[in-house]
């Protein structure tokens, strides 16, 4: 049997219809005569695929067409063409077969009853499942201990803080042990505790579960600490699909030495240091930062220690953060 | 076997919630005594204006104050708010996204919550608040159940509450087309379902077009055969046409969630 992958998107596309209007009373009158409708592609035409296991984060700018391509691939959207296969379904069909090993934790939705303590929201889920009672109870046990929820599965959800709530949603989204796990911003608006908490458990959920998890977030921290792979979406394309170290050397051609000099270089030596690269920084002639291609780090390395009285020298790369701020203003890179 | 258990899982968590909110739901109870008191005050004053013994439509006074009674109490035990409740709100907010990742039919999910939450606690409110009503206003009545209006009323009544169900599933769901509830859709169901005048007073040309129209299948049908003021092969005529309405509707229903889900905007994040 030929391996397949976990999900399979080909040409992917989602176009919407969005009704302009001006502002105030006079255009309100005239829209109901007139509908100014324009047709809004969030997604045009995306491919990509993901094997069991893999840890993929989704990012881009707002309104990029990250969310939307999760619905689709959860099978809350329709998509307007394009083909998509998760675990060998259609997610548009929501079959009850694909439906039972799918969760979708989304950071502004609850699927836990507002007025109700989780424990009661989760034995819903549990007949909606139909996962044995035991089971169900060892799985709360396990993921209570893990989020550190065991004092506030008897609390009403509406009485959760944010972070509190938000926890007790991945739980309830994971009690039927999903085989893929779809996360839209499930950190958004947490503090820096509890975001390292959901980051940790997420990690060991994937590691020990070998469950596909797709997560969007606009928190780098989250991407950097989970997903060995990013894909990057902007305008409804993807622009990067790959690991977040390759990354680097694709959207970053040029690295940057940083030397500290025993003694301070006088103005014929930074006139040589600035023929092997551009001068980024210096302090007092002592710190020097020198940007170079890539490919020439070593070589400029090599004779910057040789040439001079080196105390310490480092090739660093250019900030993950500078990098995809100037990909989501389509600036070139580098 | 497997859904009648999340069904009845979904029924006592909605129970519970429904008890944490039970001041305001008891309190909206009484509401309804107010316009049926206006009523049947107007009504009091028509007749009063005329010659003793006077009928309109077939009804005397009391009749009419009878109509107006046994209407509210047949409106209480079927309306059904489902779709401003719960559908449009879903559909529209974005609200019906995390139903959607469930492994089970949300138009099921949404009628056992909803018949938990609304339907239950209003019924027994009714039975409770209605005879109690009727007897403070007995001179003013005139009721003589038969086994036979009894009996045909009962079935008239639960066929009526799934006409609600399905009707208001059906003005809910066009939601996914309109994002908006269905302008007229309530008033329809008021107006020529007998809830303002009954259907009796309406100028002839207006009674043949009803006829063919569902909305007097809901209230208007037991209210009459509850009353009496059909013979029993007239109430058999009218649950067969009432029967067909509910499977029309139902069809209607399935439809419309088939077409409309693939529309689902999923709004809000």
């Amino acid at each position: 049997m030929v391996d397949m992958p976990c999900i399979s998107v080909r040409e992917l596309k989602k176009d919407y219809i969005v009704n302009r209007k001006s502002p105030g009373l006079a255009s309100a009158v005239k829209n109901l005569f007139s509908r100014n409708n324009e047709t809004i592609t969030a997604v045009g035409g995306i491919s990509f695929e993901v094997e069991e296991g893999e840890f993929v984060g989704f990012i881009g700018p707002n309104g990029a067409g990250k969310t939307t391509t999760i619905k689709m691939l959860s099978g809350v959207l329709y998509p307007t063409s394009g083909c998509t296969e998760v675990l060998g379904f259609t997610p548009s069909n929501r079959k009850r077969e694909f439906l039972r090993q799918i969760a979708f934790v989304m950071g502004n939705k609850t699927q836990l009853w507002w007025d109700l303590p989780t424990l009661d929201g989760i034995a819903l889920l549990r007949d909606i499942y139909e996962i044995p009672e035991d089971q169900c109870r060892a799985s709360v046990d396990l993921l209570s201990d893990l989020l550190g929820l065991k004092k506030l599965l008897n609390v009403q959800v509406r009485k959760l803080s944010l972070g509190e709530r938000m926890k007790c949603e991945l739980m309830a989204s994971l009690i039927h042990m999903p085989r893929v796990l779809f996360l839209d911003e499930p950190t958004i608006g947490l503090d820096l505790v509890s975001r390292k908490a959901i980051r940790e458990f997420l990690k060991q959920y994937n590691k020990e579960t070998g469950a596909t998890v797709i997560l969007t977030s606009h928190y780098l921290e989250d991407i950097k600490a989970l997903c060995e792979r990013i894909v990057f979406i902007n305008a409804g394309r993807i622009v990067y699909d790959g690991r977040i170290s390759d990354l680097m050397s694709e959207f970053a051609p040029e690295v940057i030495i940083k030397c500290v000099f025993a003694k301070p270089v006088g103005e014929e030596d930074l006139a040589g240091l600035g023929q092997l690269g551009v001068i980024v920084e210096n302090s007092n002639n002592v710190e020097i930062g020198l940007r170079v291609p890539r490919s020439q780090g070593p070589k400029v390395a090599s004779s910057i220690t040789s040439d001079y009285d080196v105390e310490d020298l480092l090739i660093e790369e250019m900030p993950l953060d500078g990098i995809l701020e100037r990909m989501y203003v389509n600036e070139p890179v580098g | 076997m497997s859904t009648s258990r999340w069904v009845k899982t979904l029924i006592i968590s909605q129970a519970q919630v429904s008890m944490t909110y039970k001041v305001s739901f008891f309190i909206s109870m009484f509401v309804f005594i107010f316009p049926l008191l206006a009523k049947i005050m107007l009504w009091k004053a028509i007749y009063g204006a005329q010659p003793a013994g006077t009928t309109m439509g077939g009804f005397d006074m009391k009749d009419m104050v009878t109509y107006y009674f046994v209407f509210q109490m047949v409106f209480e035990l079927t309306w059904c708010f489902i779709d401003g409740h719960e559908i449009i709100p879903a559909i529209v907010q974005g609200g019906l996204t995390p139903n959607l990742m469930l492994p089970v039919s949300y138009i099921k999910y949404v009628v056992a919550k909803y018949f938990a939450y609304m339907f239950v606690p209003r019924f027994f409110t009714t039975l409770a608040l209605f005879p109690p009503l009727m007897v403070c206003f007995s001179s003013d009545i005139s009721l003589h159940l038969t086994a036979a209006s009894v009996l045909l009323g009962i079935v008239s009544l639960i066929m009526g509450c799934v006409f609600a169900f399905a009707y208001h599933l059906c003005v809910g769901l066009a939601a996914f087309w309109l994002e908006n509830r269905p302008p007229f859709s309530d008033l329809m169901v008021m107006f020529l379902g007998g809830m303002i005048i009954p259907i009796d007073l309406m100028p002839a040309w207006l009674q043949r077009i009803n006829v063919f129209l569902p909305f007097q299948y809901h209230i208007y049908l037991p209210t009459k055969i509850i009353m009496g003021k059909m013979s029993v092969a007239e109430a058999l005529a009218g649950l067969a046409i009432q029967a067909l309405w509910v499977l029309a509707l139902i069809g209607g229903v399935n439809l419309l969630w088939r077409r409309g889900v693939k529309r689902y905007q999923a709004y809000g994040g």
